[in-house]
């Protein structure tokens, strides 16, 4: 046992007693093997859908979205789209698939990709006397349920869009999370707005994990698995990928690269 | 999972609990936090048990995957600070159990990478290579941040120490 050992257990002492019921977990844990089991057997319905619906929106004339500044001459811009309005969520979700397919044309398993929303209970606050969402969870995207299920400014509105689903890449499986909301764009290029901006930013460069800013003001926290950005115009876009099979290769965790990742979250075209 | 798997399971659960928890609880500094990551990590532990069970370092694959839950938890966006009309509703922060100049408070000090490479380094006894491993980094990154985490928390010491003195 090395010196520091001895210090840190001095410190923690003796744990509090937990809250961690294993009986509890292994039934959450049957529960979600069977879960997962139905959504594997359903999965050949659900990837014909996926892919009539993919169809539907590339196939589809959709509004030309305007870019939050002139596009960069590095950045990649996804095809341009005719000018009539749809759904946010639909226009972002088709330059998304056009961004992926350009820069990683050897991952595949798009049609997985689900559009998802969140579901709360709205309880009233014992300090504010308003309603505030709780256990939020995750649940597939249904419009017509979508701002009562957990309505804004909390949960779901057409500033909060979300999908999930399995990618691959040379025989393994990776869940792809992403994330496209409405946030506080800091640029990273600028000097910090206050003290607190400041320690982020001393912490993340310490860790060499400062935000790069990219070619239009966009700041980017970029590795194989993750990308953090969020661009002058307010869009943030957040993407995570993980390894399914789990066989103890945790260190490949992404079907993508980091430039990958960087160049399909910096499309001028993928924006709120 | 067939019985015996699941009992297999439960004993390994059993066995690591305490040590799960204390790790988690050197990264996050709350007990609330550390349950639910332990739970979270238990969980997929779980849910993948039958692939994972005959994996030959599987306490370093377990730390892995509680790491790299606590980091990723770290960068979700909402963690980011926001202006807000309304407070959220929160309990003031407890003090630190060994004080002000307590090797929490200084290890709190230390950015999130930091501190898991000093924590698995330094509490889990775990070799550069296994750390580099698991956190998808160098051998000399891991290196150069242990070191650099060290002579942080003997910086702190001294400067809280210092400073105490002089009051």
């Amino acid at each position: 046992m090395n010196e520091y050992r001895q210090d840190f257990d001095a410190y923690l002492g003796e744990p509090p007693r937990t809250s961690i019921d294993v009986d509890r977990l292994v039934v959450a844990g049957r529960r979600s093997v069977r879960v997962r089991r139905l959504a594997a057997a359903s999965g050949a319905f659900a990837c014909c859908a996926a892919v009539v619906a993919a169809v539907t929106v590339f196939g589809r004339p959709v509004a030309a979205p305007v870019p939050p500044a002139a596009p960069s001459a590095s950045a990649t811009v996804s095809p341009s789209l005719s000018p009539v309005a749809v759904e946010p969520g639909e226009r972002v979700f088709a330059v998304l698939l056009a961004a992926v397919e350009r820069e990683a044309p050897q991952v595949t398993g798009f049609a997985s990709l689900q559009r998802r929303m969140y579901e709360c209970e709205l309880v009233m606050s014992k300090l504010t006397g308003r309603l505030m969402p709780q256990n939020i969870r995750e649940v597939p995207y249904d419009a017509a349920r979508a701002a009562q299920a957990c309505p804004p400014p909390h949960g779901n509105g057409p500033d909060r869009l979300m999908w999930q689903g399995t990618l691959r890449k040379g025989g393994k499986a990776y869940h792809v999370k992403v994330e496209v909301y409405r946030t506080e764009h800091f640029d990273p290029g600028a000097p910090p707005v206050n003290e607190t901006d400041a320690n982020e930013r001393r912490i993340a460069a310490e860790n060499g994990e400062a935000p790069r800013r990219g070619p239009d003001g966009e700041s980017v926290l970029v590795m194989d698995y993750l990308v953090n950005a969020t661009k002058p115009d307010g869009t943030g876009v957040f993407i995570t990928c993980r390894d399914l099979d789990e066989t103890g290769a945790f260190m490949v965790r992404s079907p993508f690269t980091a430039d990958q990742l960087a160049a399909i979250t910096l499309d001028p075209a993928l924006h709120l | 999972m067939r019985r015996d798997e699941e009992a297999e399971y439960r004993e390994y659960v059993a066995a690591r609990l305490d040590q799960l928890r204390r790790i988690a609880y050197l990264l996050c500094h709350d007990w609330h936090v550390a349950d639910d990551l332990v739970s979270t990590v238990l969980l997929k532990l779980f849910r993948s048990w039958r692939k994972v069970r005959a994996i030959e370092h599987l306490d370093a694959y377990v730390r892995a995957m509680l790491t790299n839950a606590w980091l990723d938890e770290r960068r979700r966006p909402w963690r980011r600070e926001r202006p807000t009309a309304e407070l959220p509703e929160t309990v003031a922060a407890q003090p630190e159990p060994d004080g002000e100049r307590g090797i929490g408070r200084l290890l709190r000090e230390l950015g999130p990478r930091q501190r898991a490479v000093v924590v698995l380094r330094f509490y889990c006894d775990m070799s550069v290579e296994e750390t580099a491993r698991l956190l998808g980094v160098s051998a000399g990154t891991v290196k150069s941040q242990s070191t650099r985490g060290l002579e942080t928390l003997r910086g702190l010491a001294v400067k809280v120490y210092s400073g105490k003195e002089r009051r």
